[in-house]
């Protein structure tokens, strides 16, 4: 067990410095511009040519690749990435992010889980009946749907034209649990969707896969009521992917895929904070939160490993 | 089994005389494409939305035609301070804003007009007075651009990959199987948005290539890009089991040289498979189109595209909700029916393939 944890998490490193290596590639290599080119897209739309000068001598334009990506790293590590438009460090506006994007994945997560099961069990047992077809159907028309347009509109049809949910922004969980669900339902919901629909067509496939084993014929012969060997037989062998399925999600989404409904419902979460920067030209935050995004990914993966080394013996000697 | 009608004994010589009979017959040999296809035929449904998504698109072909025959404007003419006539009464086509009747009145575009304009404005006007029905066609013909070819890049790319890593295996396959896995640390839309940001600014400069920021070949090569491990990773698998085969080491024994092996032995294998995700992944590069244009990541302004448009639009939701419905829905019916017909594909071809939608 021991050496399987130091393995792990030696290869988190090795993923995390390649993760630091592609930021760099894609925000200052893959562009290109030439002179003061790099330097220009860093500072910003705004920003005067004695502001770029001083960029692209601090962070080593002007030097060779190695000398910048090292000063790009050390810079994201130290906490000195800081946005040139808005002059706020980037690690601290991520912090302030934080509780509503958490707030946002926990209670989606819970929602998709839920009824993602219901959906799938359902469709599975009523397998070529109307039902199926219909839960079919509607989980198609999920999948299907932007998430930021059905936001969009719920948002305007239950909140701005009929006031039935709080129309958009975050209340902290710590001054009213109550105020703060109110105003996550429709975010949670909209967010919920498309994993739903994901969800419950992937359960109906291992469902109906698992229903052909020899085990679940043995159960059915030895006389086991068709609900108990549904739940503790074919669901707890069908369920496995999906717990697979639900780290990898749970954690993009928390890392950064929330972008979508936290700016639609204006949740001031980290998503919201890369969105707006977009629209300012403004790159350094968008740096700091695919990298610090993509790092807690890593680091949640590793996680979910050695929770499963734990559930299931025959994962560790891999 | 059908019994014969006269019930006679099963001898050598009527053995004999039945092989007679079906030397007759031709027995035809049955591809397993031709196989594929009768199944997909009996699925009305997927065809019917196949016939779908062909309307659309022969819609958005058909842009220019509508532009100048029905709503004699162009995609980016702007008309501010127009007006046109409908029931004989002259209306701005964007009205004044300013303080009446004491309340500051925002200036708001006109509304979806139906045929009342003579063809003019159907769905309305944006805040700059382009007919936004007008928008929405060619916006589709962006957003399918986009889709369509940042799909075929992407599973090019990921074929070639997969036939590389899985052919070769050894250090080749562990570095192309590296970046795939890599790539999975980010979330989709973070890398489409990181990589669309940086390269809207300035576009790219790489000595004698230069590719504009407002070119929609940028958000194009973004998308196709950041999907390359999804399909590669899994045809990757394919290949690898396929290269235990027999037919390959007797292709190997027959002296054929790894490109032959790798393009007329192992790509027909995988063939069908690429065509599922290939169907699969338009629709989903189409969602991924709409987002990274929604934040400002993708095309870029003026030129309108799906996910633009509901940008444009959301500014409006209240006054001119159907502004920002329509293009949605026009998202909605395409990758539904992309998603549909490639389902269908899937079932008659292959069932193991597995795209995983992201958005």
């Amino acid at each position: 067990m021991a050496a399987f944890l130091i393995r792990r998490t030696i290869g988190a490193i090795l993923v995390m410095l390649a993760v630091t290596f592609i930021v760099f590639l894609i925000f200052i290599i893959v562009p290109g511009g030439g002179k003061l080119g790099t330097a220009q897209r860093i500072a910003g739309k705004n920003a005067t040519p004695q502001n770029v000068l001083n960029i692209e001598k601090r962070w080593g334009f002007d030097k060779p690749f190695y000398v910048q990506y090292y000063r790009m790293v050390k810079r994201m590590f130290t906490n000195n990435l800081v946005s040139y438009t808005s002059q706020q460090p980037v690690l601290s506006q991520i912090k302030q992010g934080m509780p509503a994007t958490f707030s946002l994945t926990i209670g989606a997560a819970v929602i998709w889980v839920f009824f993602g099961i219901l959906v799938g069990v359902i469709s599975a047992v009523t397998a070529g009946r109307l039902s199926d077809r219909l839960i079919t159907i509607l989980a198609l028309v999920g999948i299907s749907m932007p998430v930021f347009w059905l936001g969009l509109v719920m948002r305007y049809l239950l909140a701005e034209k009929n006031s039935v949910f709080p129309d958009g922004e975050y209340y902290p969980l710590t001054a009213n649990p109550l105020q703060w669900a109110y105003h996550l339902i429709l975010p949670w919901l909209v967010l919920a969707v498309l994993f739903i629909g994901f969800y419950g067509r992937v359960l109906r496939g291992n469902i109906l896969d698992t229903i052909n084993e020899d085990y679940v014929r043995t159960a059915k012969a030895k006389g086991l009521g068709a609900k108990r060997v549904l739940v503790k037989h074919v669901l707890r062998n069908s369920l496995i992917p999906i717990v697979t399925l639900f780290g990898l999600d749970f954690a993009g989404v928390l890392g950064g895929g929330a972008i979508l409904t936290e700016t639609v419902f204006d949740l001031h979460g980290v998503g919201q904070y890369a969105a707006q920067s977009i629209n300012n030209f403004d790159l350094p935050p968008i740096m700091g939160v695919t990298m610090y995004g993509a790092f807690f990914i890593v680091v949640f993966s590793v996680l979910v490993d050695i929770f499963y080394a734990f559930l299931d013996p025959r994962i560790r000697p891999t | 089994m059908a019994q014969p009608a006269t019930e006679t004994e099963f001898t050598l010589d009527t053995a004999a005389e039945l092989a007679a009979e079906e030397s007759g017959a031709v027995i035809r040999g049955r591809s397993p494409w031709y196989l594929a296809w009768r199944r997909l035929r009996r699925n009305y449904v997927a065809f019917a939305f196949l016939g779908l998504f062909i309307l659309i698109v022969a819609a958005c072909i058909a842009a220019p035609l509508y532009a100048h025959h029905v709503a004699h404007s162009d995609q980016n003419s702007e008309h501010v301070v127009g007006t046109i006539t409908v029931h004989g009464k002259k209306l701005d086509i964007v009205s004044q804003g300013g303080v009446l009747n004491g309340k500051l009145v925002a200036s708001t575009p006109i509304g979806p007009q139906g045929f009342a304009a003579g063809g003019k404005y159907i769905l309305g006007a944006d805040q700059l007075g382009r007919d936004i029905a007008v928008r929405l066609l060619y916006g589709g013909r962006t957003s399918l651009f986009v889709g369509i070819v940042s799909s075929l890049i992407c599973v090019a790319v990921a074929t070639f990959l997969a036939l590389l890593a899985g052919f070769y295996g050894g250090w080749l396959d562990f570095v192309i199987t590296r970046f795939f896995d890599l790539f999975y640390a980010f979330p989709v839309i973070l890398l489409g948005i990181a990589l669309g940001a940086a390269l809207a600014i300035n576009g790219i400069h790489w000595g004698p290539i230069k590719v504009n920021s407002g070119n929609i070949m940028i958000p194009t090569l973004v998308i196709s890009y950041v999907l390359i491990p999804y399909v590669g990773r899994p045809l990757r698998g394919q290949v690898l089991s396929l290269r235990q085969k027999e037919f390959i080491e007797a292709a190997v024994a027959q002296g054929a040289g790894p490109l032959r092996i790798m393009f007329t032995e192992l790509l027909p294998n995988i063939a069908s498979s690429i065509l599922v995700f290939f169907t699969l992944i338009i629709a989903n590069n189409i969602v991924l189109e709409a987002a990274l244009s929604f934040l400002g990541a993708g095309v870029q302004p003026p030129t309108p595209s799906w996910g633009t448009l509901i940008s444009d639009g959301q500014g409006l939701i209240v006054t001119r909700p159907w502004f920002a419905v329509v293009p949605g829905l026009a998202i909605v019916l395409t990758v539904l029916a992309l998603n549909v017909f490639g389902d269908g594909l899937r079932d008659a071809l292959d069932p193991r393939a597995k795209v995983k939608i992201e958005h």
